[in-house]
């Protein structure tokens, strides 16, 4: 009995280690707060482990782990619905495009760019992610740090590929909004940029 | 068949995430190929993107945390 107990925890860590990485980013940005990501993800990986008799081999043990680790995460925060419906500004298409044009940043250069974003480190840019209401910051974040599928990240939060789909192209739009409002905040100018 | 500016720019997101089918990349290809303005619309995107994803990949997980779920999935199973 111990053996087999052995040989079932040497397969369950044999699928986790290769995506522990993952998990922490995606849980890290979840919470905002490394203790906590961490708490989240061993909190995931004994329930995971508890019902990996559940898990078909031949499926996607990242999707169905990432299941877990979502809804532990909704648990904890007691939320009622996992997923409730949270309005979002729409926000234009190309609107960083736009901007940077608009102040006469030149948009064909990666310099031009890099100069705004170097400035943008990676805290703003968890700031930016933070404004974004949960049930879009959950497929962005999937997206953003595994760069996950659309059907990946669709069985991951058990909706519609066509829901992942529109809340991941409208959350981009409104993470730009947000980093635009962030550039400026941090003093970033055409004078500085040219 | 060619795709115009709006028929590409309907598809800009999808093609970035690589979710396109393999026609519809084609032909997103082609426009972009023979048309600055969307090639241009594309390319700052594509490095927005790069540069938002660079910063959300950090931080790596701690190192000793997969050591750390080892040691509770073996006090899980001794306990059980």
């Amino acid at each position: 009995m111990m053996t087999e107990e052995l040989s079932v925890q040497h397969r369950f860590e044999r699928e986790l280690q290769p995506i522990v990485d993952v998990a922490f980013r995606y849980a890290f940005r979840l919470t905002g707060n490394r203790d906590e990501a961490m708490d989240l993800v061993q909190d995931a990986s004994l329930l995971a482990f508890k019902y990996f008799a559940s898990y078909s081999p031949e499926t996607n043990f990242r999707a169905w782990f990432l299941r877990i680790l979502t809804n532990r995460f909704f648990r904890n925060r007691e939320r009622a619905s996992k997923l409730a419906t949270e309005s979002l500004d729409a926000a234009p298409d190309l609107y960083l495009y736009d901007r940077f044009k608009a102040d006469g940043i030149p948009v064909d250069r990666e310099e031009s760019v890099a100069s705004v974003f170097e400035k943008i480190n990676e805290e703003a840019v968890q700031a930016a992610l933070a404004k974004l209401p949960e049930e879009y910051r959950v497929v962005a974040t999937l997206h953003l740090v595994s760069e996950m599928p659309y059907e990946e990240i669709a069985a991951v939060l058990e909706i519609p590929v066509g829901t992942v789909r529109s809340r991941l192209h409208r959350a981009r739009k409104q993470l730009q909004v947000h980093l635009w409002e962030l550039a400026q905040a941090y003093g970033i100018t055409p004078k500085e940029t040219q | 068949m060619k795709y115009t500016c709006n028929e590409t720019f309907e598809r800009l997101q999808d093609y970035l995430d690589r979710e396109l089918s393999e026609d519809e990349t084609r032909l997103v290809d082609e426009h972009l190929s023979g048309c600055g303005v969307c090639a241009e619309e594309y390319e700052f995107e594509a490095m927005v993107l790069r540069h938002v994803q660079c910063r959300v990949r950090e931080p790596l997980a701690p190192a000793d945390l997969f050591s750390k779920i080892q040691a509770s999935l073996a006090a899980e199973s001794s306990a059980a």
